[in-house]
């Protein structure tokens, strides 16, 4: 019985988000069809889903902090300033390699913890916290790296995110592994369905006994975490920090959480698909563009085109959730005394 | 008076909701200078057939016809365009504003480029003079009382020229002085050749209103009565289509042992130094009018509302820091007066809102993995228990009525066997037959040695269920009356303060 029911609620959500899985289908039909040789070539192929891993990494925690109704704008620097400083550990003969970009994973915690603190402790708007975050972190990184462009000469960087187990791109490993973990930990454990429940009723959530500050404060230390681990992917594929990694990349993540079919309302969403499928496409439209030889610049205006129209189409939904709930009922609506919210 | 043509005829509406049936060929009419009562339990399709009048659902069959024309309203703008007005419960005013300003809200007239605020001022004034109510066009609305609130909403109906209005539950947050105001205008209005259609729980409005009365039960309209030749054993029988249960015996008293100790609690405004001791296996009622602190007590010891000062022991132990969770660890169960705010989450299903207080249980390992099989069987034992009617632990919850609602909500405290249950108004608002389950089911957890602390605005409710009986009035505890000894009129008196 429960299989089946699963299996159908699956299928209606799937249904929901036809309109972008049909668009993924043409653009990929559009690329094969203007360049088959070059696009439908497996490196290429292979190529676009390795592009896609870091991104839909940083998207993993960002989709929990979106489920809860929150937001983190502060993951591209989060992502850079663990990168940096590990690259000044390395660089400095600190600490080894590995070491180091465990480093970097532990200073994303902590700022996952800082963000967590401030909205959930000192009630701070989640949107303006994380954006200071955003700032304080590029200048930590900045100041770290002397503002200037740091490599490290040693191939073992590239074994990390850019090499290969057997025939299998370790990027892909990485990315799968904690992709799974993401949905596994949103779909089947005490804390997703709590932050499902926090992000669809707060007040709901609350009355029944949640924590919803613990709940909450996790989701940002798990964003903190994947995201600097989306700092390390990219790191480990050039071996090299400047001070525009990451910068900018808090709006792509957005974009691919929100394309994948999370809610900004809140209450809604999945890494597996839908995260996954977002940082696909966005991969797949960078990919096809250069090698059906479009400008660079077109670029970025692609990528505006999709975020919009991924945010409007998430505004629509919630309006059809806002209208179902608005129908008349006979008795039920009685306002109990209103009730005070926590941040 | 009610020999006229009719002026809304409703004809085979049917409308199902997944694989649940809402409405099931329900023919209605509502005619000019007429008011037509809607009863039926919370489920027998009354809000359905009002959100297909509105426009706010659409209709599966049947159709509707507006004197004589059809009328297949797609929003909630065509309804308002054929003169069909909504009062909600749920006042849609904006606080801020003034009386006038949200009366004309629709579309302001202006003056050289402005809201010509001395029109507005004078057309309602003029509007409100016709409803014979006595308000300030230019008062802000959030100064008002709800009563008058409800009356600025009226005149905002007959602004747009109503021809058709719906009173949904108008009365539950009134005084009986404005009631009585409300009842005289909604006279006014039938004299004037409106039509009216009036739902309500309470029989004696009912007959104190209206000329018919349509009664619908499973979604089904299964008769209407002419009012005079009507009465009120008949129509609940209709409603009910069974015989009432009789009343329910207690078995084992409460024990003396302490539960709960509430000592002190005060918070400003609302709570004034509440003491009391609630025993082991005690059903305790408190009672209390609509802003006597009978809510903000339930929410204070569940440590929704912050306090002031006070302190609440559980078993002895004292609360440190009085939080839901902790409340919920330390055996408190609570089910809110408002259920859709606070006791559900509407998005989820019957499963997931079963189990949301009790996942602990659900639950393998370190990290909280949940067992499907387990919470299956959790969610299916207590809609078991509770005679929850849905399609299955899957459906979801927004889409099921009133009493069965509610009854997830209960039933998600009884999963976690709480040895404390807080219910604030558990049976607001849900039909007759759930009415019963529900009380029986909160005896049947004192019997087996749960304390409840009960929170009602029924009289008859709270003597029926209670062991003792707190009375509280603007935020004290004034009186403990014995329900063996206590009649509604007493528990009146101390409430009100005299009389």
């Amino acid at each position: 019985m429960a299989p089946a029911t699963e299996v159908t609620t699956r299928l209606a959500n799937a249904a929901r988000q036809r309109g972008f899985y049909v668009s993924f289908l043409l653009l990929f039909i559009v690329f094969a069809a203007l360049e088959p040789a070059n696009f439908l070539a497996p490196t290429n192929l292979r190529n676009i889903v390795m592009q896609a891993m870091p991104m839909a990494i940083i998207g993993t925690g960002l989709t929990i902090v979106l489920i809860t109704g929150g937001i983190d704008i502060s993951v591209g620097s989060t992502a850079f300033v663990g990168v940096a400083i590990a690259v000044q550990l390395i660089l400095h003969d600190v600490l080894p390699i590995p070491l180091a970009l465990l480093v970097a994973i532990a200073i994303g915690t902590l700022v996952g913890c800082l963000n967590g603190l401030a909205i959930t402790r000192l009630g701070v708007n989640p949107l303006i916290t994380t954006l200071a975050m955003m700032f304080v972190l590029r200048g930590i990184g900045q100041y770290v790296i002397n503002n200037s462009s740091l490599m490290v000469h040693d191939d073992r960087i590239y074994d990390f995110g850019a090499g290969y187990v057997g025939p299998f791109p370790t990027a892909i490993i990485w990315g799968g592994l904690i992709l799974v973990a993401g949905q596994m930990i949103l779909a089947k454990t005490t804390f997703g369905r709590h932050a499902i429940a926090v992000g669809s009723n707060e007040r709901g959530a609350l009355a029944s006994g949640v924590n919803v500050r613990r709940t909450k404060f996790l989701a940002y230390v798990i964003c903190g975490v994947t995201a600097s681990i989306g700092g390390v992917m990219w790191f480990s594929r050039s071996a090299t920090v400047d001070p525009a990694t990451g910068l900018g990349a808090e709006f792509v993540a957005v974009t691919v959480v929100v394309l994948g079919g999370t809610s900004m309302a809140g209450g809604e969403g999945s890494i597996i698909p839908g995260t996954l499928f977002g940082a696909l496409m966005l991969a797949m439209l960078e990919n096809g563009l250069i090698v059906s030889g479009a400008d660079p610049y077109l670029f970025s205006i692609a990528r505006a085109a999709v975020m919009f129209i991924a945010v409007f189409a998430d505004a629509v939904r919630i309006r059809r959730r806002a209208a179902r709930g608005r129908r008349i009922r006979t008795t039920d609506q009685r306002g109990g005394a209103p009730a005070p919210t926590l941040a | 008076m009610s020999t006229s043509a009719p002026f809304l005829s409703m004809q085979r509406m049917s409308k199902h909701f997944g694989g649940v049936r809402a409405l099931d060929e329900v023919d209605l009419e509502a005619r000019s200078s007429e008011v037509l009562a809607l009863v039926g339990e919370n489920g027998a399709g009354k809000s359905t057939l009002m959100n297909l009048l509105g426009g706010v659902v659409l209709a599966d069959q049947g159709s509707m016809a507006i004197e004589g024309a059809p009328y297949a309203p797609k929003n909630p703008r065509d309804a308002l365009r054929v003169g069909i007005s909504f009062i909600h419960q749920e006042l849609t005013l904006s606080p801020s504003l003034t009386v006038a300003e949200n009366i004309y809200i629709g579309g302001y007239p202006k003056r050289m480029g402005l809201v010509d605020h001395r029109r507005i001022d004078r057309d309602a004034e003029s509007i409100l003079a016709r409803l014979g109510v006595e308000v300030d066009a230019r008062a802000p609305v959030r100064e008002l009382s709800i009563g008058d609130q409800q009356l600025v909403e009226i005149a905002r109906a007959l602004s747009n020229d109503v021809r058709l209005i719906i009173f949904d539950e108008p009365t539950s947050s009134l005084s009986v002085a404005e009631r009585d105001l409300l009842f005289a205008v909604i006279r006014g209005l039938r004299d004037d050749g409106t039509a009216v259609i009036y739902i309500s729980h309470f029989m004696r409005e009912i007959f104190e209103i209206s000329d018919r009365i349509s009664v619908m039960r499973d979604g089904r309209n299964v008769g209407t009565l002419q009012t005079a030749e009507a009465n009120v054993e008949q129509v609940i029988r209709m409603m009910v289509g069974k015989e009432l249960e009789g009343a329910i015996t207690r078995e084992t008293p409460p024990k003396h042992e302490e539960a709960v100790r509430v000592s002190g609690l005060s918070r400003d405004g609302y709570l004034e130094d509440v003491s009391f001791v609630l025993h082991r296996g005690e059903i305790l009622g408190i009672w209390g009018l609509l802003g006597s602190g009978r809510s903000e007590l339930a929410r204070a010891v569940f440590g929704l509302d912050p306090v002031e000062r006070g302190e609440v022991m559980v078993d002895g132990v004292h609360q440190v820091r009085l939080s839901p969770t902790a409340a919920t660890r330390a055996g408190i169960g609570y089910v809110p007066e408002n259920r859709r705010a606070d006791g559900l989450v509407l998005d989820m299903n019957v499963r997931e809102n079963i189990t949301m207080a009790s996942l602990r249980q659900v639950t393998r390992g370190p990290f909280g993995w949940l067992i499907r099989s387990k919470e299956e069987q959790m969610a299916r034992h207590q809609m078991d228990r509770m005679g929850i009617v849905a399609s299955g632990t899957e459906h979801k919850v927004d889409n099921l009525s009133g009493g069965n609602q509610q009854k997830v909500v209960l039933g998600k405290w009884l999963a976690l066997r709480p040895d404390v249950y807080i219910l604030d108004e558990p049976t607001r608002g849900v039909d007759v037959g759930a009415k019963d389950e529900i009380q029986r089911t909160i005896v049947a957890v004192a019997e087996a040695g749960a304390s409840v602390l009960l929170i009602s605005s029924e009289m008859e409710e709270i003597l029926r269920l209670s062991d003792r009986i707190l009375i509280m009035r603007r935020g004290e505890i004034v009186r403990e009356v014995l329900p063996g000894e206590a009649s509604q009129e007493q528990l009146l008196k101390y409430g009100t303060g005299g009389i």
